[in-house]
């Protein structure tokens, strides 16, 4: 689906943001484990990943039940027989 | 040949796809590496035939943007397969190398057949793919200016690497996982792999080798000479078979809006549709040319081939 021009420019920024958390948690990790405890750290990304998600999903949510001009949401699309291939 | 069987024959050949990469990249096999050691022989790919690094498709990318990384690039001609031999096979024919060659790619993907699609969730009906896969693509070039590099540890294709070497009888691979490396890969392989639809989520958004051959793909999609996926809305029934089979999550039905409103990004094929009905729109940003939407189309409304 897609979403307004704000929420796309949230979702590149914020998933941006999220590779730059994960560079300075790389850089902190030392490599072969050291029981330093960085990898707990590590749940920081992944939650900014959903995070990136989230706004998108939360954005466009918002805009579709909004009904503001200009948001496409996708017609239903009818189930093709095919099952799970 | 029934459209269930044509697909399934179209899969069955991507399934051999992956396999020739493994053969073309991935050590013990690396044939690819030791061709160029064998054309380059003061190259480093000439001394490093066990490392799939010397092929690797994400650094030189990263390097772009790393100007003290240039002469390393520069003395690696494997280094110049992401840069320009795959964006101009992309500018061609679209991204087939992803739909049809890449292991790192098609590793969830093929195994994620095995999950019923009840659960697993559809990215493409609740985000917009495009933001956020170029988003990731640029943290990912500036990345290095925080770290050393993120290539690697956050890198499907080293830990398709590892999964290789294992397989082989080289289990030395797996030591150099750190912990970000146990998580990305668990993240590549259940999350986005085998819990998504189309198994193929850290190529929707984390791939920057796949973004850079979407993107020349997009920007060339209406060149006359250009091949990709077409719709011929004439013959299209709307039955939405294409967008369920299609692993990247790239065909949409749209409705059609009168041509000042039509959507830049989102471009169906010049044979126009009627207005007030609903279209397909092919997002070249995302497709990867792996025809299974045009073996599947049960009305031979899909073809790979040049703008009409």
């Amino acid at each position: 689906m897609k979403g307004t021009t704000t929420s796309r420019t949230a979702s590149f920024l914020v998933a941006a943001g999220t590779v730059g958390i994960a560079a300075a948690l790389n850089r902190a990790c030392p490599g072969q484990c050291a029981s330093c405890s960085t990898c707990a750290t590590t749940l920081v990304p992944l939650a900014s990943a959903a995070g990136a998600v989230g706004v998108s999903f939360v954005g466009s949510a918002f805009v579709r039940s909004r009904g503001l001009p200009g948001v496409r949401p996708s017609a239903e699309e009818p189930a093709s027989g095919l099952g799970d291939l | 040949m029934s459209r269930l069987k044509a697909l399934k024959t179209n899969r069955l050949m991507r399934v051999g796809g992956f396999f020739v990469g493994i053969v073309l990249f991935y050590a013990p096999f690396a044939a690819l590496i030791r061709l160029s050691a064998v054309v380059f022989p003061t190259s480093p790919a000439a001394s490093t035939i066990s490392d799939v690094h010397s092929a690797c498709l994400r650094m030189p990318i990263g390097w772009l943007a790393q100007p003290w990384m240039w002469p390393t690039m520069g003395g690696n001609p494997l280094s110049y397969l992401p840069l320009i031999v795959l964006p101009l096979a992309a500018v061609a024919a679209g991204p087939m190398f992803c739909g049809w060659l890449c292991p790192a790619g098609a590793l969830p993907e093929h195994l994620g057949r095995l999950v019923p699609d009840r659960f697993k969730f559809d990215f493409k009906s609740r985000v917009d793919i495009v933001p956020l896969r170029y988003g990731f693509f640029v943290g990912f070039l500036f990345a290095p200016f925080i770290s050393t590099s993120i290539c690697c540890s956050f890198c499907n294709f080293t830990h398709m690497q590892n999964f290789v070497s294992g397989t082989f009888g080289d289990a030395s691979g797996f030591a150099v996982f750190t912990s970000l490396g146990v998580i990305a890969a668990a993240t590549w392989i259940v999350p986005l792999g085998l819990f998504t639809k189309g198994g193929r989520g850290w190529c929707m958004f984390l791939c920057p080798a796949g973004t850079t051959m979407g993107l020349a793909s997009k920007l060339t999609a209406k060149w006359p000479w250009a091949a990709r996926i077409r719709a011929d809305h004439h013959t299209c029934t709307t039955c939405g078979t294409c967008s369920d089979v299609c692993p990247m999550r790239a065909i949409d039905l749209e409705p059609v809006d009168p041509p000042a409103e039509a959507s830049s990004e989102l471009t169906p094929d010049p044979v126009a549709p009627v207005v007030g009905a609903s279209a397909l729109a092919i997002n070249h940003h995302l497709c990867n040319e792996c025809l299974d939407c045009v073996q599947a189309c049960p009305s031979g409304a899909l073809r790979f081939g040049r703008p009409q």
